[in-house]
C-alpha cells in the first residue's frame, strides 16, 4: 500500500494505492498518527487507486476517523468504485461518512 | 480434489489466496466472483487465525471446487475451510449495527457481515473436533 499526500488549502488529500488488508492496514494507522501530529485534521482520502479493502482496512479507517473527529477534524472520501464501493455500502460506511465522486467535489463540499 | 493446508495465521494468506484464485482462474471464472473470493477468504482466515487456536496455533485447510449445475448454464464455486480449533459457528455471531454514527460505531465485527453478504450461501457444521465452514458463490 502506498500513500501520496497533497496539501490543498486547509485539507490534506491522501491517495491510497494498492491493497488494504489485514497485513497492510496498520500502515494506515501510522499515517493517521502523522496527520494529527502535523495538524492535518481535514483529510480527503482518494480511494480511486485502491484495489482492495477488507474489514481490517475498515477497522483502521474507523479508528482514524474517530481520532480526527476527536481532534475537531474530519475524514472525507472520494473515488470509490467496484468492490471497494460495495464494501463501503455493505458495512454502512457509505452512509456514515461523507462520500464524493471526485476529489474536487470533496474539497468543495 | 485439490486441497491446501497451512498454518492458521496471517502469513498463510498469500499462499491460500493464490490457491483459491488459481482454482477460479483454471475454471475461467471472471467478473465479480474472484474479487469476492479474495475478500471473503481473508475474512474467514483472519477469523480462524484470531479465535480458533490458543498460543500454540494450529492448521487450516481449504478446498475449492467448481460445481456444474445440470439444469442451467450457471456454476457454483464451493469454498470449504476446516480447522481443528475450539467449537465456533461464525454464522451465529451478532452482527454489528451498521447504522451507528462514527462516535457509536464499534471498531471491528464487520468481517463476518461481509462474508455472509457477499457469499450466496453459507453453511457451518461441527464434525467431530473439526469446524467446517462452506461458502457458495453463484458463477
Amino acid at each position: 500500500m502506498e500513500f501520496t499526500n497533497t496539501k490543498n488549502g486547509n485539507a490534506l488529500v491522501v491517495k491510497v494505492t494498492g491493497r488494504m488488508d489485514a497485513i497492510t492496514a496498520p500502515e494506515f494507522d501510522g499515517q493517521c498518527k502523522n496527520w494529527i501530529e502535523t495538524g492535518d485534521t481535514k483529510v480527503v482520502v482518494d480511494l480511486s487507486e485502491l484495489e482492495y479493502i477488507s474489514s481490517a482496512g475498515l477497522r483502521s479507517i474507523l479508528a482514524a476517523a474517530k481520532k480526527l473527529k476527536g481532534a475537531k477534524g474530519e475524514m472525507l472520501f472520494a473515488g470509490l468504485s467496484g468492490m471497494v464501493e460495495e464494501v463501503f455500502n455493505v458495512s454502512g460506511f457509505a452512509a456514515m461518512f461523507s462520500i464524493y465522486k471526485t476529489i474536487d467535489e470533496a474539497l468543495a463540499g | 480434489m485439490p486441497t491446501i493446508r497451512a498454518k492458521a495465521n496471517l502469513e498463510s494468506l498469500p499462499v491460500i489466496r493464490d490457491y483459491v484464485l488459481n482454482v477460479a482462474h483454471q475454471a475461467k471464472i471472471t467478473g465479480e466472483v474472484p474479487p469476492k473470493l479474495d475478500l471473503v477468504l481473508e475474512e474467514v482466515l483472519v477469523n480462524v487465525a484470531s479465535h480458533a487456536y490458543g498460543p500454540d496455533g494450529g492448521d487450516v485447510e481449504v478446498t475449492c471446487t467448481v460445481i456444474d449445475t445440470p439444469d442451467s448454464d450457471s456454476r457454483i464455486f464451493r469454498f470449504e475451510m476446516r480447522d481443528w480449533g475450539s467449537h465456533f459457528n461464525p454464522l451465529k455471531t451478532d452482527m454489528p449495527d451498521t447504522t451507528a454514527d462514527i462516535d457509536d460505531r464499534q471498531i471491528g465485527g464487520l468481517g463476518l457481515l461481509l462474508v455472509t453478504t457477499l457469499a450466496d450461501k453459507c453453511e457451518y457444521t461441527r464434525q467431530g473436533d473439526m469446524n467446517v465452514l462452506t461458502l457458495f458463490f453463484n458463477v
